[in-house]
């Protein structure tokens, strides 16, 4: 039982990494949590659905093809609606990340209906039997999917040119400018791998979850709640606070009550932007007059 | 008689020093000067005075008392005032309107006169208003007085900054850097304002990059390097100081 | 600027009954009461600079309280001005800690809240029948209870609307006091430069807190009408969608203008039935609207309006009212 708990713990801390890690790369840069960041996980589920019942292609590739898809729409969000307002304060453009969340969240609602749907074909019954422990297929595609992409991701920022580049406009948005890397490009990069990579989320959870237009308000939340934990904009942090949220939030249901569930991840969240603004493995940000 | 004890100050930012056991003293109606090398230490300084950062070792004590504790505001109404580089005023206000707000601390808003003018609130602004064109006066720019703060030419803003800070009615006040950008006939009369607010009884402890105001208007210099003191007395020493020479590299305002 | 808003409110208000189309009334005093809340969002967004995403709560605790005490026999106004004050008490329990937080935090902070606000409605059945909705709203039929001494009975669409107007306005004039006050002014200093305000003496923290609360009251007032208007509650209407909403109407409204809200929340209330849209797509609206308008449109209805009062001022030969702090 214990196990159980465990087990999805992880596999909704795996979740809300992925869509995590997009959202701490992007707050790096922009400095404004883009809660817009939760549709392109719901958009990346539906566009898998559509692309697998429509094209017949296994899961891994409607993964793939939701992935590309998506970056390129996140691409394009950020040059329309976002770059206008990129000299002005954060608050126009926080304010702005609302208004889009709920504009795609009721355009799916307009475009796809409000029901739900689920990917067919997906592993949804199976179960393997492991020494004592029942554990469904899914869970375990979504967990190693998952970990299969954070771990690229991860690989990706800390090796490759580009994913460098990246993180060093998340630190310091100045310094890379003075060497030479455009903040402006690199963020239409970054937006584009981290939709691309919560629309593969998306798709994962909708081969055995199920898939409606408001699925992506709770995982953004929760995002947000890890990447505070963990430190916002580090990308070891957002992992490891998505996987901490994870495992609180299912061993508080199990052992505590279920019915506030969600509210977990907003008591911890809550909890640590009061006590200490900069998250728990944040840096102290000391404002050097 | 000692207004303000600094002692044994110390701050760090993660694993900079930017201030290490830094004693200091000012005394009644003396204007001590603070310089250094960019970097030196001198707005962190100011910055502890205040109550913007916490110290991490050391005490502050203004006129025998210890405020360590006490939050920024606190410490305006004990009676420190000081100026800021930038932002320097409320530029959406008027210049009335800016140093009406600095009077805070002694003319303090009541919630419902206020919001209904009673006769008596409207008394007591009239009396905080003419006590601000005073200051507005004493600095010399009662004739911008409905201009908004915003658009002011530089000279003029800096003026603001200081009415702003004698707003308060301080026994200290901290002038960060208040002749930048001035001319020279504008940094002359800053001068004789800032001497003539030691006349009044008021303690001054300046930032200045600019030597001849320095020397001109200080009793006594402070030399921050590294974040360390390592020189302090009257301007003639503290400026032929070999140590003050070197960390200066030699370059000297003209 | 405020003045003449208001005036032109007052007036539209008096009139508007007389040639509205059946069904326009009602729409307008819902109108209404969005704007008393819409006001009280842009006071806390306009003069503390706090973007505040719990006034939903506020709006919610505020109607639940006047329908429970209506359902169990109070008398109308006693409970409309407690619904009120207990707004603004939670808005110190909330805003206490949660201004420790700064800027886009403090947002989501209270975000949070008003998540958790609605799932506490959502789960307290026995207090609130929950999800299920509160219906059998009694109406205020006499706003003294039966012991009053000026019998005034609202039982009917013109003295609903009477009171509702009543309060908008009455809302409208004691925001505009407060913003034109010393308090006021303060609050503009802190907003603008918190730190230059608490070295000169400002307690930053109290006057956020006594704007905070101020929002959270008028808040409160807006949803105890709400409550004796529409009759029914359902917790969906007091969570991140009426958050939104407001949102929305402050913004297009412009954002620092509490005569901007009311002109936000008529343009949010009547613009998608005179385009004659869906309710499916009024939301996909209201978020371009406000997109576009952050984007375009930055000082909002208020802002154009003013625009175009200084060109009329110009064509004939006033003085241009300069850009002041105060819309």
């Amino acid at each position: 039982m214990l196990f159980q708990q465990i087990l999805n713990g992880l596999v909704a801390g795996s979740i809300y990494a992925m869509v995590a890690l997009g959202l701490t790369l992007i707050f790096g840069i922009m400095r404004v949590p883009n809660f817009a960041h939760g549709t392109t996980y719901m958009i990346g589920a539906y566009f898998t659905y559509f692309i697998i019942e429509r094209l017949e292609v296994n899961l891994f590739l409607g993964i793939s093809l939701a992935f590309v898809l998506v970056a390129v729409l996140g691409f394009l969000i950020e040059k329309v609606v976002f770059k206008p307002v990129s000299n002005r304060s954060t608050m126009d453009a926080f304010i702005i990340a609302l208004g889009l969340w709920v504009v795609m969240e009721n355009v799916a609602l307009y475009l796809w209906g409000p029901e739900t749907r689920i990917i067919s074909g997906g592993y949804g019954d199976k179960v393997i039997r492991f020494l004592t422990l029942t554990i469904t297929v899914n869970r375990i595609i979504i967990l190693v999917g998952s970990i299969v992409l954070i771990f690229a991701i991860y690989l990706f920022i800390k090796k490759t040119k580009y994913g460098k580049a990246m993180q060093a406009v998340a630190e310091d948005k100045i310094a890379s400018a003075l060497v030479g890397i455009s903040p402006r490009r690199v963020l239409g990069f970054t937006f584009a791998i981290g939709s691309g990579l919560a629309a593969a989320a998306g798709g994962l959870v909708g081969s055995s979850f199920s898939i409606f237009p408001e699925m992506g308000g709770m995982p953004i939340l929760k995002a947000f709640c890890a990447i505070v934990l963990g430190g916002m904009g580090s990308v070891s942090g957002a992992i490891f606070g998505s996987f901490i949220l994870g495992l609180a939030e299912s061993l508080g249901a199990a052992y505590i009550t279920s019915s506030y569930k969600d509210a977990f991840a907003f008591f911890i969240l809550i909890t640590v932007l009061i006590i200490r603004p900069h998250g728990l493995l944040g840096k102290e940000e000391e404002e050097r007059r | 008689m000692k207004i303000l004890e600094i002692q044994e100050l110390t701050k760090n930012f993660g694993g900079l020093c930017a201030l290490h056991s830094v004693t200091l003293n000012v005394y009644e109606n003396e204007i001590l000067g603070l310089i250094g090398p960019n970097g030196a230490g001198k707005s962190t300084f100011f910055n502890l005075v205040n109550g913007f950062y916490t110290p991490n070792d050391g005490k502050i004590i203004f006129t025998g008392e210890e405020i360590n504790d006490l939050k920024p505001h606190q410490r305006c109404r004990k009676g420190i005032g000081r100026t800021f580089q930038s932002p320097s005023n409320f530029g959406n206000l008027t210049v009335l309107e800016n140093v009406r707000i600095g009077q805070h601390c002694c003319c303090f808003p009541k919630f419902f006169p206020s919001i209904l003018n009673t006769a008596g609130w409207r008394k007591k602004e009239k009396l905080a208003e003419d006590r601000a064109m005073a200051i507005l006066d004493s600095v010399g720019i009662s004739s911008w007085v409905s201009a908004q703060a915003g658009s002011l030419p530089l000279g003029i803003q800096r003026r603001l900054q200081i009415a702003i800070g004698l707003s308060s009615e301080p026994k200290l006040i901290l002038l960060d850097e208040v002749t930048s950008g001035m001319e020279v006939s504008e940094k002359v009369e800053t001068m004789e304002l800032i001497r003539s607010l030691s006349r009044v009884g008021i303690s001054c402890v300046l930032i200045e990059h600019d030597m001849t105001v320095i020397k001109g208007v200080c009793d006594r210099i402070a030399v921050l390097n590294f974040g360390v003191k390592i020189a302090e007395g009257k301007p003639e020493e503290v400026v032929n100081d070999p140590e003050v020479v070197k960390a200066y590299l030699g370059e000297e305002d003209a | 600027m405020m003045a003449g808003s208001l005036i032109a409110l007052i007036s539209l208000l008096l009139i508007f009954p007389l040639f509205s189309p059946p069904g326009g009334l009602y729409l307008l005093d819902l109108a209404e009461i969005y704007a008393i809340l819409a006001m009280s969002l842009a006071f806390t967004v306009g003069y503390a600079g706090l973007l505040s995403l719990a006034h939903a709560v506020f709006f919610g605790v505020g109607a639940y309280f006047t329908g429970l005490s209506m359902i169990a026999g109070w008398p109308f106004l006693p409970t409309f001005f407690l619904a009120g004050f207990i707004a603004s008490l939670l808005g110190i329990v909330i805003g206490f800690p949660a201004l420790r937080t700064r800027g886009v935090y403090f947002s989501i902070t209270t975000l949070c809240l008003t998540i958790i606000a609605e799932m506490v409605l959502n789960n307290w059945e026995s207090l609130t029948r929950g999800s299920s909705g509160l219906g059998g709203i009694p109406k205020p039929d006499n706003i003294f209870g039966s012991t009053g001494f000026l019998l005034v009975k609202i039982n009917s669409a013109s003295s609903y609307h009477c009171l509702i107007s009543v309060v908008t306005v009455l809302t409208g004039f004691i925001l505009y006091r407060i913003t034109h006050s010393e308090i006021g002014r303060t609050m503009i200093a802190i907003r603008d430069e918190k730190k230059l305000s608490s070295v000169i003496g400002i307690n930053t923290l109290k006057y956020e807190l006594i704007n905070f609360c101020i929002g959270a009251f008028f808040a409160g007032l807006a949803g105890s009408l709400y409550a004796v208007f529409i009759r029914y509650l359902h917790p969906t209407d007091f969570g991140i969608l009426q958050c939104f909403d407001i949102l929305a109407m402050v913004v297009v409204g412009g954002a620092n203008s509490i005569s901007g809200a009311i002109m936000g929340s008529l343009f949010i209330n009547f613009f998608p039935e005179l385009i004659g849209i869906t309710p499916a797509l009024k939301r996909i609206v209201y978020g371009i609207v406000i997109i576009a308008v952050v984007i375009f449109m930055p000082y909002g209805l208020q802002g154009l309006f003013s625009q175009i009062v200084n060109k009329v001022r110009s064509r004939i030969g006033l003085k241009k009212e300069q850009k002041r702090a105060i819309p």
